[in-house]
Parts: C-alpha cells; sequence; structure tokens
C-alpha cells in the first residue's frame, strides 16, 4: 500500500474498521473503557437472571426457620432473611424478576411505539396529525398514577407489571421513531430506492429502518435503568410483585425492619439496583457514541 | 374518468408500430404541474411538450428553477409534495403513465424507466452493501435469483468500467469514491435493461476530469443498448457534446427546441441567445466581462398571459406582455415560443 490516500477515501476512523455501519460502531465502542466495562457487566446481569436456578446455591424459596437473620456465614454468603432465605439466592432470582421487567418493559413499549411512530413518519398529513394528538394525549398521563391505576384494577404479576410500565413507555419510542422517519424518508437513497421501483414497505423495511435503528436501540437500553427503579419502586412500596417471587425492590421491603439486625439484608439489593442502572446506564451512553456518532 | 375507475390502461400505438422508426418512446404532451402552498401555488411546469425516440438524447436546459428537475420527476410519476400533476399526457411505449395503476407504476420505475439521480454520494443506501442495492432491484423486476444476481452485477459493474468488481459486491458506499459511487449509479439504473434513461444533472457534485469520463459512459450506454436518454443540465457544454436534441426550458415554458446543431447555429429565441452568450470563451481577452442576462428567472404564482422571459428580454414589445407566444415551428425539427425571434445571420455576439 502506498500512502498516497485514494480520491474520496472515507474518514479515518471509519478506513479503520473494515466495512459495514456495524463494524464501524464497534470500533467506535471499543474506544469507551468505561462503556467496555459497563457492558460486560450489563451481560454478566443478564446471563445470571437467565442461569438462577443452575447457580443460586439453594432453591428460590426454600426457608430454612433453624437460621433466621443468621448473617454472613460459610453456608450462608451473604446471611439470611427473617424467614430463614438465602439472600445470595434471593438477589439472584431477584435478577431475574427484575430484568424480566427491565427488558420486557421496554420491549412492549417498542412494539407499541416504534410501528405507529414509523407510520405517522412515512406517510405524514392526516396520519402524522392523529399520531401526534396521541402522543400528546398519553404524555399528559402521570406514569406512576396510570400504572398504579392498572395494578388495583388488573391485580399484579411479573408479566403484569412489565406491561404496565411498557404502556407507559410507548410515547417515547413513537415520537423518536417518528422523527427519523421524517428525517430519513427525504434523503436522496430512499428517493433514489423509488426511483428504482422499490415498494413503499420494503422501503419502510430493507432501507430506511436499518438507518434509524441505532437511535432506537440507543433508547431502549436508557429506559433499562429507568424502569428498574421504576419496578423497585413499586415493589418497595408493596405495590409490585408479589410473595414468594424475589424482587431487589421487595428484598428491601421486607428487610428494612431488620436492618439494625443485619445491614446486608438492605444492602445486597441496593448494591445490585445501583449496580445494573450504572452498567445499563454507561452501556447506553457508550451505545449513543458508537451507533449516533453525530449526536454527541 | 371510466377508464381510471376501471384502471384500465388506454392504447395509443398497438404494438406493432411500438418502438417503430417515427414513433417516439416518450412523448409528454403539454404537461403541467403546479406546487400548491398555503398561500399561492406555483406553477412550475406549464404546457411542457417533449419527444424521445430510441437511441435519442435529448437535452433539457435551464437555469435554477425553471422545471426541468420537476418535469423528470413527473415523467416517473415521483413530483414531491405538495407538487401534483393537473394536466397533459406522458406516453411511454404506447401507455399513458398518468393513468397506469400504482402497482404497474413501480414496474416502470426502475424497470422501464431508470433514474439517474442528481448526487451520487447520498443517493446509495449508506448500511446496504453495493450487491444488496443490486439483488433488490434484480430480484423486483427481472425476478432473478441471489446466483443470477451475483452474476448479472459483476457484469454490470464491469461494463460501466468499476475495476475488480467481484471484490466489490460486499463493499459498502461510502468505501467507494464519488466518481465510482455514480459509476454504480448508472449500472444500477441499466440493471434491467429500461428502454429510457433519465439523468438529472449526473455530473453536478463530481469534478471536470470524472465529469467527462461519466458522460460517455453514458453516451455509450445509449447508443449499444438503443435507450432513449433525457440529459437534464444547465451546462449547454454537456449539451453540445453530448445530446441530440435540446429543449430549453424557461419558467416552467418550453422556450425554443431543436438540434444541437441547429440550436448552437441559429439560436432563435432571445433566451438561448443570451444564454450561448454568458458561455464563457477561453479566447476572449482578458479584460473581457462575463455576459450575464440580467435579473432573475421568476417564480410563477399567478397565471398570466404574456412570455414570461419579456420583463429580462432586450427585444420585448407590448405584444410579449400581454399575449403568450405560441410553440410554432420556424424550420423542420425548430420550435421557438416568441413574438420577435432573432433572424439567423443577425449578429448574435456582443
Amino acid at each position: 500500500m502506498t500512502a498516497v490516500p485514494l480520491p474520496g477515501a472515507p474518514a479515518v476512523t471509519a478506513a479503520r474498521a473494515s466495512g459495514s455501519f456495524w463494524h464501524a460502531a464497534w470500533y467506535r465502542y471499543r474506544q469507551n473503557r468505561l462503556a467496555l466495562v459497563a457492558g460486560g457487566v450489563a451481560v454478566v446481569i443478564g446471563l445470571v437472571a437467565v442461569l438462577a436456578p443452575f447457580i443460586a446455591p439453594y432453591g428460590d424459596a426454600s426457608i430454612d426457620l433453624t437460621a433466621t437473620l443468621a448473617g454472613a456465614s460459610g453456608r450462608h454468603l451473604l446471611g439470611t432473611d427473617q424467614l430463614g432465605r438465602d439472600t445470595l439466592t434471593r438477589a439472584i432470582w431477584g435478577d431475574r424478576t427484575s430484568m424480566t421487567i427491565a427488558i420486557g418493559a421496554p420491549a412492549i413499549g417498542l412494539a407499541i411505539g416504534v410501528p405507529l411512530g414509523i407510520l405517522a413518519g412515512w406517510f405524514g398529513g392526516l396520519f402524522d396529525w392523529f399520531a401526534l394528538r396521541l402522543f400528546e394525549l398519553f404524555t399528559m398521563v402521570p406514569t406512576i398514577l396510570a400504572a398504579l391505576l392498572f395494578i388495583t384494577v388488573f391485580g399484579v404479576s411479573v408479566l403484569k407489571l412489565a406491561l404496565f410500565i411498557g404502556v407507559t413507555l410507548w410515547v417515547g419510542f413513537g415520537r423518536l421513531a417518528r422523527a427519523q422517519y421524517l428525517a430519513l424518508r427525504d434523503r436522496d437513497f430512499v428517493q433514489a430506492a423509488r426511483a428504482a421501483g422499490v415498494p413503499s414497505w420494503r422501503i419502510i423495511v430493507v432501507h430506511i429502518l436499518p438507518n434509524a435503528i441505532g437511535p432506537i436501540i440507543v433508547f431502549f437500553v436508557q429506559q433499562v435503568p429507568y424502569v428498574i427503579f421504576t419496578a423497585a419502586g413499586f415493589s418497595f412500596l408493596g405495590l409490585g410483585v408479589q410473595d414468594p417471587l424475589a424482587d431487589w425492590g421487595k428484598m428491601i421491603n421486607d428487610s428494612v425492619n431488620y436492618l439494625p439486625l443485619d445491614p446486608l439484608l438492605v444492602l445486597v439489593p441496593i448494591g445490585c439496583i445501583g449496580l445494573a442502572c450504572l452498567s445499563f446506564s454507561f452501556l447506553g451512553d457508550g451505545l449513543r457514541d458508537a451507533l449516533d456518532p453525530t449526536s454527541r | 374518468m371510466t377508464d381510471e375507475l376501471v384502471g384500465a390502461v388506454p392504447v395509443v400505438s398497438t404494438e406493432a408500430d411500438r418502438g417503430g422508426p417515427g414513433v417516439p418512446l416518450l412523448e409528454v404532451r403539454d404537461l403541467q404541474v403546479s406546487f400548491r402552498l398555503e398561500r399561492n401555488t406555483i406553477y412550475a411546469v406549464q404546457g411542457l411538450s417533449l419527444q424521445v425516440r430510441a437511441g435519442e438524447r435529448v437535452g433539457v436546459v435551464g437555469e435554477s428553477g425553471s422545471g426541468k428537475s420537476i418535469s423528470a420527476l413527473s415523467v416517473m410519476r415521483m413530483v414531491p409534495s405538495p407538487g401534483r400533476i393537473t394536466g397533459g399526457e406522458i406516453v411511454f411505449e404506447g401507455r399513458d403513465l398518468l393513468r397506469l395503476s400504482p402497482a404497474a407504476m413501480h414496474h416502470i420505475r426502475g424497470g422501464q424507466v431508470g433514474l439517474i439521480p442528481q448526487n451520487p454520494l447520498t443517493s446509495l443506501n449508506p448500511v446496504i452493501t453495493i450487491e444488496s442495492h443490486f439483488q433488490e432491484v434484480l430480484a423486483l423486476h427481472l425476478g432473478l435469483s441471489k446466483h443470477q444476481a451475483r452474476e448479472r452485477t459483476i457484469e454490470l459493474l464491469r461494463s460501466v468500467g468499476i475495476p475488480h468488481p467481484a471484490k466489490r459486491l460486499q463493499e459498502y458506499p461510502h468505501r467507494l469514491s464519488g466518481g465510482q459511487r455514480q459509476r454504480v449509479i448508472i449500472a444500477l439504473a441499466m440493471a434491467c435493461q429500461p428502454r429510457l434513461l433519465i439523468a438529472d444533472e449526473p455530473t453536478t457534485a463530481l469534478d471536470v476530469t470524472i465529469q467527462a469520463q461519466i458522460l460517455e459512459l453514458i453516451d455509450d450506454l445509449v447508443d449499444r443498448s438503443n435507450l432513449g436518454a433525457i440529459l437534464i443540465t444547465h451546462n449547454l457544454g454537456i449539451v453540445a457534446g453530448h445530446c441530440d436534441r435540446v429543449v430549453v426550458m424557461y419558467a416552467g415554458r418550453v422556450m425554443e427546441t431543436a438540434t444541437v446543431l441547429d440550436l448552437f447555429d441559429h439560436p432563435s429565441h432571445p433566451y438561448t441567445v443570451g444564454l450561448l452568450r454568458c458561455v464563457p470563451r477561453l479566447t476572449a481577452t482578458r479584460s473581457r466581462v462575463f455576459a450575464a442576462i440580467p435579473g432573475l428567472p421568476p417564480q410563477v404564482t399567478k397565471l398570466s398571459e404574456g412570455c414570461p422571459f419579456a420583463p429580462r428580454c432586450e427585444r420585448a414589445t407590448d405584444q410579449c406582455g400581454t399575449e403568450t407566444p405560441p410553440l410554432e415551428e420556424i424550420a423542420p425539427g425548430h420550435s421557438i415560443a416568441c413574438w420577435n425571434p432573432v433572424e439567423t445571420g443577425e449578429k448574435i455576439a456582443s
């Protein structure tokens, strides 16, 4: 290779990463140490959630009344609660519950919001007008109160909680998808695709979606810490996950009275919530810089 | 009206004379396009008529805003909102495109009519490989399998002069230079063997040496495949070198249409004369100031009588301000819309 650059050679970062957008994004992501570590932690948190039945030392609801509030020991590494349930086991199973909600709720928000936003942005006109009014209407509804209402009316389970929180998240996804499609709709390559006879649905799915997906993924990941906090908040209030299921928020609620006896009972779930929120926040920031470099 | 309701396609010419020597490939008759804005309406194209025969390259020239790009988009039925085609006919191979169903139009776009867009740098999708661009149109219009499409893509890329085409298939557009991207776009427009090629200022974004190569490539493709081509440009040099006939547009109207030779030898419309006078010449003396037509082209917001060029025309008379000159043939194949044409032999150089 000679040192003479080719005419119109792409920027250095793009040239070093071979080929595709995703390669370039991975290259940019790798540059960010904090995001790299946070991403690793997030992956571990996810794996623990998936593998909970195999790695937890005890059954998720197994009670050992001979060892209540036993404190940290060789048998119970992080101690036990007032019913003799192993804290480490509860934290691991709580991870599973929290992650189900934390991933499920934005997924539901995405499933409702993105298609609506796409249609509004692509077709515009009257459809867009109605979609915008719908966004405004739902923006006025206070999130917590709406979820509380759903819980009182329909009862609660892990999936219902994900659904209730997800329903309050869709407006953000809708607005984002609409803005993306509105901006991309008139780009030259979209016009070129139309001129090549590509039908609208293919343009929406094949040509625009890959260009719009970056910010949507970033938004998704950024919602995760928010949902973890919200779900933990509901559980702490006793409106979230019910016994015998484990959940970080509920662990705090259950144990707060025993704080003077064994601080670990409260510190472990708080640590878990903190770690999960931080890692997903930094992961989200790293992804934003990698997938959407212009937004910095 | 019933035709439109049933979705039937009126056949203007029979199968036998389709594409015959006398019958034009594309005939635009009295095309009207307007943009309805909140406060007023802009009449972008008013009564454009032009013909393109197979193997013929027609240049459409005019200043910015003269309606030349909108006319090209009209043929594809892709006038951007809020613009609408309000009248006229666009007959392509015997079928009026303005009456086709949207599904049939998808087949025309890319399949029968290829468009080379203005900006090669942004007209390829940044997240799709070169091969996928071709695969898509080849599957859509010709129903080719992945394997067949790959072979044809390599062949197409070679025909537009991309070196090592097989190695380029998996590349993303940002890895190619501007000139190469324009070549890819031309190959893409040619992929499904269209009958008509529309090039909307295909070289404005490229530097001069690449421009010449790209234009020669288009010439070559037109000759080889006996295509009809519409070349939209504001560069009279391109018209002189790469077109057979010229249509000069101003304010959405045709001012003059002639063969390239006629137009450059006997320009008859004062606007054409003015345009030609604006072309800088290497032989001119140093002190000479660049010639220009004073004033700006109008944005036509109301339909009024009179020649649209009259306010800037040095030959304008009272008649020019009150009556619209019709497009009339002054010699075989040479038509102008002017009340006071410049006579042949009249001195035009300043």
